[in-house]
């Protein structure tokens, strides 16, 4: 393990470009692409609107926590919330499928995120909280 | 304000600056609805030269315009996109329903 940060923040929309801000600025020491950088950019935005919207959906307290290990070349990124966590992963992971049509949701975060980065993997029971992990190689 | 809009004959364009995420979303969505419910243009082009940044979110937001473009028989355009944007509304099939400039 070459380095790593851990950081939390309440579940609020406006801390989601901060965790793009932190993302891209920890990342850097690898000198991406300037593609693989909107990549895990882009997938670690997914995954925190994610616990922002669906894993507090019913309070306005919350947290997140975002990890993030680099290791030679691979980037590690884990997105954790304590909310309401997901009943049906395959369901959720659906192209379009949301449980928040009402909110002009599209539907297609899982989507992305499986899009840009090279794995990633849901650990997820209801009312029991959500990681998501991911891994590039960049 | 978060974008601007010009109307010439028949077409609007409304340019969207800046991060089109989930936190901003429901600003733009007001604010495209009123660039483009004042003028009945068939053409809506959306100018994305200064949008830095958008993910699902922004995908949401484009086909909800679109419906509402389609209803009225208009037809949506995106302008000026960014290769990383470029990757997303291809992701999304938002290319098979409008068009690139």
């Amino acid at each position: 393990m070459e380095n790593y940060l851990c950081v939390k923040f309440p579940a609020l929309p406006e801390n989601e470009s901060l965790a793009r801000i932190i993302t891209s600025a920890f990342i850097l020491k690898l000198n991406p692409t300037l593609q693989d950088s909107e990549d895990i950019k882009t997938a670690v935005s997914e995954a925190v609107t994610n616990s922002i919207i669906h894993g507090y959906s019913s309070t306005e307290d919350g947290e997140v926590e975002l990890k993030i290990w680099i290791d030679d070349r691979k980037v590690y990124i884990s997105v954790k919330d304590s909310g309401e966590g997901i009943e049906d992963i395959d369901m959720a992971r659906r192209p379009f499928y949301t449980s928040k049509p009402e909110l002009d949701r599209s539907g297609m975060g899982f989507t992305i995120m499986e899009s840009f980065m090279d794995e990633v993997k849901i650990d997820s029971k209801p009312l029991m909280g959500t990681i998501i992990t991911m891994t590039k190689i960049v | 304000m978060d974008h601007k809009s010009n109307v010439n004959m028949n077409s609007i364009t409304v340019c969207i600056k800046g991060e089109l995420d989930h936190s901003s979303a429901g600003r733009i969505k007001d604010e495209l609805n009123y660039a483009i419910s004042n003028a009945y243009a068939n053409d809506i082009i959306i100018d994305m030269s200064e949008l830095t940044f958008m993910d699902s979110s922004g995908i949401g937001i484009l086909l909800g315009l679109y419906k509402k473009l389609k209803s009225r028989n208009a037809n949506l355009y995106f302008r000026s996109v960014s290769p990383s944007i470029e990757r997303i509304l291809d992701i999304s099939g938002l290319f098979s329903v409008a068009e690139k400039l």
